[in-house]
């Protein structure tokens, strides 16, 4: 790998830590955002649910206060307008009694439905009360009014509604308390994970350093420490000492560096090693010429001595055939001449100087 | 006028480059089948056109031409049709993340792989490209910033859509059965680790418009990615720091686009598609024409491959890691 590469990929391993550290935060926070929502949104709708409850409680209150005066008005005035009153607010506190159903839970539809049940027991009551005003029986009409019957209804009424009213304030009461508790849990628990997300952050921040310093040091080591190699080789090739080589097994510009150094190494020992051979045999091809030489002059010296000698041979043999005459002479003169026996002593000391003369020429 | 010149000495090799480019889109745009990449098939025929027919020297010449004629316009019709900012916004924060860190782990994984498996430095470059942004067309930029052989760009383009093919058809499958991934992860996981935007469309097409959306969004972000790799790797390359001209015109027509009423460029965009397709066809098909088909049956061809399919598994383990982190 290339030192660019190595670096661009450690600062890039650096990256992914920090991505890595941003996801872990972001889902913390994704984790504590949605149970907040989560928490906002039931207790909020519990509220909500309870306070209209609450509102339409106030409501049946109301309208079977207006029912009961619009009948007693009715039966004292016999004015219609107050007939038409009765029905508006009956319609209004059924549709209301309705809407209360569908929004309350099981112990609300439990009191609810005594609600209804009296509520429909009060309105029979009245719907006869009516009817006896429109028959012309106001005595009947202002009896069943003021009947136990009718008024024991109506306190059960109240006692029911109060008592649903109550249930609603402590629904309400609990739901705010619960809130209030888990708002806490929640503080809590959002404390909680801040310091979580605390320690992630420093976790991480502290393995980012660890490995911040590996990375650090495994690339100054694998870029330095070839570099520092180089620079003794160097060294060591400068003071003269060619084999040197570099072990490097990083294919980074590094090891290329390197491989270039020993190949550059290899040819400059090759190239001295020549060096030296060329200049070895000039100094063998100079010493043979030399010595070329001097045999040349030798043979030289050689040929004129044996020409010399051949002239000396030639003078030797001339002297040879000149002593061999003269043997023939003296022997003949010997033969002849007995008494010449001064002469050819004579003639043998002649021939002895002779003789060393040519023994001295060779 | 020298260009001129150039051009007309070259018109026969350009003409066969346009042919195939054109050929190719004609293919993959009638055929319906979103992960029949045009610039890949251009590529493939271009490869075997070369090694059925011997070239002259006027001809290769032109299919060197070709590419750096071609991409670098293809660049900018590519920034308006791709680089949308917006659609960061339509990508919750914790899934940006996770498409960061997948991102960051394809980078990681290609580069280290390449580094043990000693594959040239342009070749992991594209294949980085290729697997963490978008398969042939950012092979395509990449592979004209950092000048890459035409064997280089074979070698990377063609590994990476066997491991696309065996990511969309085996592994992304097998993990939605072991994982039991919902639509909208599923859509998430596709968006993050396939490389071709048509292999993504595949992966989604049984969801709902809304699901396949979302995958398209999160792969759109990916093409994001080119702003910071080009200029990584063409200075890398180049030994200084570099950032190709073509690059400011890819960010100037994302940008431009971006910033554009949504009827404008929904009109705009399709037609720049194409436009896109045309061009870089032609150009895949002349560095087709200029490939060499027996580098791809080397031993690096072969290792690109398992790089390819390694750094995939790796990114889909990543991503499952991440989704379970999040619960």
């Amino acid at each position: 790998m290339k030192i660019g590469i190595k670096l661009i990929s450690a600062m890039l391993f650096l990256v992914l830590i920090i991505v890595v550290m941003g996801y872990v935060l972001t889902l913390q926070v994704k984790k504590t955002s949605l149970l907040l929502n989560e928490r906002l949104h039931q207790n909020i709708s519990s509220i909500n649910q309870n306070l209209q409850l609450k509102d339409f409680s106030k409501y049946f209150l109301y309208y079977d206060e207006k029912l009961t005066q619009s009948a007693r008005n009715y039966i004292h005035t016999q004015e219609f307008q107050w007939k038409d009153k009765y029905y508006d607010a009956k319609k209004y506190l059924d549709q209301h009694l309705l809407a209360a159903k569908t929004q309350g839970n099981t112990d609300d539809n439990l009191l609810l439905e005594n609600i209804f049940q009296i509520n429909s027991s009060l309105r029979t009551i009245e719907k006869q009360i009516l009817d006896f005003i429109d028959s012309g029986q106001k005595e009947k009409a202002l009896n069943l009014l003021n009947s136990d019957n009718y008024q024991s209804l109506k306190k059960s009424y109240t006692e029911n509604f109060s008592a649903f009213e109550k249930q609603i304030s402590k629904k309400l009461s609990d739901t705010v308390y619960s809130y209030q508790q888990q708002m806490g849990e929640h503080k809590r628990h959002t404390q909680e994970v801040i310091k979580s997300s605390e320690y992630t952050v420093i976790i991480i921040s502290l393995i980012s350093l660890v490995l911040a310093l590996i990375l650090g040091l495994f690339l100054t080591i694998s870029i330095s420490n070839p570099i520092q190699q180089l620079k003794e080789k160097t060294q060591i090739i400068s003071e003269g000492n060619f084999d040197t080589l570099i072990q490097t097994r990083s294919n980074d510009e590094i090891g290329e560096l390197a491989a270039s150094f020993n190949s550059m190494t290899q040819k400059l020992t090759k190239a001295i090693n020549k060096e030296r051979e060329s200049i070895m045999l000039e100094a063998t091809a100079e010493a043979n010429q030399k010595k070329a030489q001097e045999l040349d002059l030798l043979n030289k010296k050689l040929l004129a001595n044996d020409k010399r000698l051949q002239k000396a041979n030639q003078d030797l043999a001339k002297s040879k055939e000149l002593l061999a005459d003269q043997i023939q002479k003296l022997e003949k003169n010997n033969k002849s001449m007995m008494g010449r026996e001064m002469r050819i002593i004579e003639l043998k000391e002649e021939n002895k100087k002779l003789r060393e003369k040519i023994n001295k020429q060779l | 006028m020298q260009f001129l010149t150039k051009i007309q000495q070259s018109y026969k090799g350009l003409l066969i480059a346009a042919v195939i480019g054109t050929f190719s889109v004609f293919i993959a745009e009638y055929s319906q089948q979103p992960i029949l990449d045009p610039l890949l098939l251009a590529l493939v025929m271009g490869i075997i056109l070369n090694s059925v027919i011997k070239f002259n020297s006027s001809y290769t010449q032109a299919f060197s031409m070709a590419p750096g004629l071609f991409i670098p316009i293809g660049v900018i019709f590519y920034g308006a049709a791709n680089l949308n900012f917006s659609k960061i916004y339509s990508v919750e924060p914790t899934n940006i993340l996770l498409i960061i860190i997948v991102a960051i782990i394809y980078i990681l994984t290609i580069l280290i792989l390449s580094s043990i498996l000693r594959i040239k430095d342009k070749t992991c470059f594209l294949l980085v490209a290729g697997s963490a942004i978008c398969g042939a067309s950012a092979i395509a930029i990449t592979s004209k910033s950092i000048e890459a052989e035409p064997d280089d760009i074979s070698k990377s383009l063609i590994p990476i859509f066997i491991a696309a093919l065996i990511g969309l058809f085996i592994i992304l499958p097998f993990v939605n059965t072991i994982f039991r991934l919902t639509n909208m992860e599923y859509s998430v996981l596709s968006g993050t680790v396939l490389q071709f935007t048509g292999f993504v469309k595949a992966a989604v097409s049984n969801f709902s418009a809304g699901i396949q959306n979302v995958a398209l969004s999160v792969k759109a972000l990916r093409y994001m990615g080119l702003l910071f790799l080009i200029p990584l790797f063409s200075s890398i390359s180049r030994g200084r720091f570099y950032i190709p001209w073509f690059l400011w015109a890819f960010l100037c027509a994302g940008i431009v686009f971006s910033l554009l009423p949504a009827d404008i460029t929904d009109q705009l965009r399709p037609v720049f598609k194409i436009i896109l397709s045309f061009l870089w066809s032609m150009a895949m098909a002349a560095i087709g024409l200029n490939a060499n088909i027996r580098s791809l049956f080397t031993k690096s061809g072969l290792c690109s491959l398992i790089i390819s399919v390694l750094a995939f598994i790796i990114a889909v383990s990543i991503f499952l890691a991440g989704l379970l982190l999040g619960g």
